[in-house]
């Protein structure tokens, strides 16, 4: 497993702007690093479970013609 | 409020049933109280009297030439603001959808016209459904009926203050981390959250694919059991909808929890509760044994991490769907919203698939324990309703985000899929506490059973603000 460094509000902002396309003034990118970094810490206990063997609840399903 | 609307709507259906009341008389007086309260509790957006009045008198007129359709012929209805109304304009509470009048109705909307019913008009919801508490609505935010600086609770904060109100018998709502039973709860009311696919979500604003649920907010469990007679069933229009055969969940009921197992989840459920609201469920508890029920300790390993899960799952599909508009619309969004639509576009691919990896293992913890027990009971949400505008609390001394506790113990059944009832079981400090079954997938009649046993025995789904 990755480990990841602290969030910080260049992180939030580059993202956003770059990635996401939707820029944010440096203040909200700085308070949204702080609620992004509480999140990820919750996120990082799940990255720890042991999920291994396990399929994601959401699995592809083929569409059949008569189901269009 | 009047006798009338007072009355639940198995009562109003019998006294339609048996000509002591007519649609027409009953359309009115819920009018009336529209008018009386509405500005009070903030509850409906649209309110369709003229509209209502014409289809009640269609009813009437139909009932009196002998067709009934059923049940629910020429009862009233409202249907949450996320639901699409054809040629009515459906907001979703927010401001980007404004002036949005859909071409067709909702496939629970269309059922429910069917069966008669007559749509008063459309209710309040906290924007997109996208929060817990009914405050962040381009309409205001709904208010709590038993004392109105408080939330409703979300996001159908409207179904829930119309009908613990008086302005609704029984109100439409949608589910998606615990949104039908955290407003119910709030506003001591029955609500109910089939399980997923039970129900068509089919024109219903999304809010998160995997995750939403559609289902009624009423006063009692018998209620919820007429109204999901007539909403359950396959949809071809919900790629999610379970093509099973549905039960008569009104004629199956027979107030009898003798002899069933009932799972009580101490973690995080309860010991992470406010304690007067565990010290009334712990009495709720104590009736259902009464009833003949065995109450078993159960522990489902892995709860603890069901919020991250579900806050990866909203995080990533929500801003997925509202990508487009974030994009050149950010600011038709409410603050809370927009910030948390932006949070979705920092997510990794990965944390989302972990999360539905999670779900895996949650749904497995939980049907390992429903092979043990036949239901599990649970306090509806942790705390009792907040003042509106407070955005933290302290529960037992820990301060915490009040979107975080009052999600707490409804999103691992929305998490899992699982059929889940709230009904109001006493208060603490005046306010209402709810006790919470839930049960094995497509077993919703016993999770209205149990409700409806419940409240066969206690009084408090029979308390008015």
């Amino acid at each position: 497993m990755s480990r990841r460094e602290k969030i910080s509000k260049e992180t939030v902002a580059a993202i956003a702007r770059e990635n996401a396309g939707h820029p944010l003034a440096p203040e909200r990118a700085e308070a949204y690093a702080g609620i992004l970094e509480d999140m990820l810490t919750q996120l990082d206990a799940l990255r720890a479970l042991p999920l291994k063997h396990l399929e994601p609840a959401t699995i592809f399903r083929p569409i059949e013609i008569d189901k269009q | 409020m009047s006798d009338i609307t007072r009355m639940d709507l198995a009562s109003l259906s019998q006294a339609v049933a048996t000509r002591s009341l007519s649609p027409v008389e009953i359309t009115q007086a819920f009018l009336d109280a529209i008018e009386r309260d509405n500005a009070r509790l903030n509850a409906f957006i649209t309110v369709t009297a003229e509209a209502a009045m014409e289809q009640a008198q269609a009813a009437e007129q139909e009932i009196m030439a002998g067709r009934i359709r059923g049940p629910l012929n020429g009862l009233p209805i409202g249907h949450k603001d996320l639901y699409q109304t054809a040629g009515l304009r459906t907001t979703g509470g927010s401001k980007l959808l404004d002036d949005w009048v859909p071409d067709e109705d909702a496939t629970v909307v269309r059922l429910l016209a069917d069966a008669g019913m007559v749509m008063l008009g459309k209710l309040n919801t906290h924007e997109f459904a996208y929060g817990p508490t009914g405050e962040h609505s381009s309409a205001g935010p709904s208010r709590n009926p038993w004392d109105t600086s408080r939330i409703s609770g979300g996001s159908s904060g409207g179904s829930a203050a119309a009908v613990a109100g008086g302005l609704l018998p029984v109100a439409s709502g949608s589910d998606t981390g615990g949104s039908i039973r955290m407003p119910a709860a709030c506003c001591g009311i029955t609500g109910l959250k089939p399980t997923y696919g039970r129900v068509s979500r089919a024109g219903i604003l999304p809010l998160c694919w995997t995750m939403d649920h559609a289902g009624p907010l009423t006063r009692t469990a018998e209620d919820a059991a007429l109204i999901l007679d007539a909403i359950a069933g396959h949809d071809p229009r919900d790629a999610a909808s379970a093509d099973r055969t549905v039960p008569a969940y009104h004629a199956g009921l027979t107030g009898s929890i003798s002899g069933v197992k009932i799972g009580i989840p101490r973690a995080v459920f309860y010991e992470a509760a406010q304690e007067p609201v565990v010290a009334v469920v712990e009495e709720a508890l104590l009736v259902l044994k009464d009833l003949g029920a065995e109450l078993v300790e159960v522990e489902i390993p892995s709860i603890a991490h069901s919020q991250a899960a579900a806050l990866a799952i909203y995080l990533a599909e929500a801003t997925a769907y509202h990508d487009d508009s974030l994009a050149d619309k950010a600011d038709l969004y409410s603050e809370q919203v927009r910030v948390f639509l932006e949070l979705g576009d920092q997510l990794l691919a990965k944390d989302y698939i972990h999360a539905q990896r999670f779900r895996t293992l949650l749904g497995q913890e939980m049907a390992q324990v429903l092979t043990e027990v036949d239901l599990l009971a649970t306090p509806g949400i942790a705390l009792t309703a907040t003042p509106i505008g407070e955005e933290t609390l302290s529960i037992r001394g820990q301060e915490e985000g009040v979107f975080g506790a009052i999600l707490r113990n409804t999103e691992p059944f929305d998490m899992t899929g699982l059929p889940a009832l709230v009904v109001p079981c006493g208060f603490a400090e005046g306010l209402p506490v709810s006790l919470q079954f839930a049960g094995r997938a497509f077993d919703e009649l016993g999770v209205l059973n149990a409700g409806h046993a419940f409240q066969q025995a206690t009084g408090w789904h029979e308390r008015r603000p």
